[in-house]
């Protein structure tokens, strides 16, 4: 089965991101782009607009980093994409392996639109990166 | 194209949360299954077990008087996992919600959820509802 056009979208975006292109999100989201990111941590909040987004995308791949995400599944309709994938974060020699779940709402354009960030493990999570 | 099974599983779900049969309800569980609800708000955080997740349900429909109502707009699913969009709507005293939650399901072979997240659209409102 032909992998549908909003999963190819997401799993683009999860290999420009591990060689850390963030350049290519910015033609992927729509303009009036929504970013949430749970959790009580440095990133938590909700970042409205793809400038804003972009921010804290830089933001977190510049502060975090060196961080890797590991695509689990990626699951796809006209309207919407759930991915779920391992993020993996190293820092001051500690690894942290958390599973993400990133709903998102795809728009009539195939732009992503809306998004969530959310850990399996949103404690051990904000507690690395606090 | 005809429904994935885990997507016929999940809306199976939702209508029996929906009529309120717990016991038939329980079955789609795992009894190690893990429940994320997403927020800031004194519902929020980590439910561990099946026994944990149904005292939660049974939070919900105490607070709301058994009237929360989940309605799918759009549900996914592959052969290990499941999302749902899903419209919320509930009364509580003189607080109205009416929001759409993105789900999100592990699920293993046997059928059974094992681990789930849920967001929202305005978790502001959703925050506020039961806060």
């Amino acid at each position: 089965m032909t992998e549908h056009p909003n999963a190819v979208t997401v799993r683009r975006c999860a290999e420009a991101w591990n060689s850390g292109r963030l350049d290519v999100f910015r033609e992927y989201l729509s303009e009036d782009a929504v970013m949430h990111f749970a959790g009580t941590n440095a990133m938590s909040g909700t970042y409205r607009g793809r400038d804003a987004v972009m921010d804290a995308l830089a933001r977190l791949i510049q502060g975090w980093g060196p961080q890797h995400i590991e695509v689990e599944a990626i699951l796809a309709s006209d309207d919407h994409v759930i991915s779920f994938y391992h993020a993996i974060s190293e820092h001051d020699g500690k690894t942290l392996d958390v599973v993400m779940a990133q709903p998102m709402k795809v728009n009539a354009e195939g732009k992503l639109a809306e998004g969530w960030f959310i850990a399996n493990d949103q404690r051990a999570f904000d507690q690395f990166w606090s | 194209m005809a429904e994935h099974p885990n997507a016929g599983l999940i809306r199976e779900a939702i209508s029996l949360f929906n009529r309120g049969e717990w016991d038939a309800y329980r079955e789609y569980f795992t009894e190690d299954v893990v429940w994320h609800v997403g927020g800031d708000h004194p519902l929020s955080g980590d439910y561990r077990g099946r026994d944990a997740i149904f005292e939660y349900f049974e939070k919900v429909r105490d607070l709301t008087g058994g009237g929360l109502r989940s309605e799918p707009q759009d549900i996914l699913a592959d052969d290990a996992h499941g999302g749902v969009f899903t419209r919320v709507t509930a009364d509580r005293d003189d607080r109205h919600l009416d929001v759409v939650l993105a789900q999100a399901y592990r699920i293993n072979p046997d059928g059974k959820f094992t681990e789930y997240w849920a967001l929202a659209d305005d978790q502001d409102a959703v925050n506020a509802f039961w806060s």
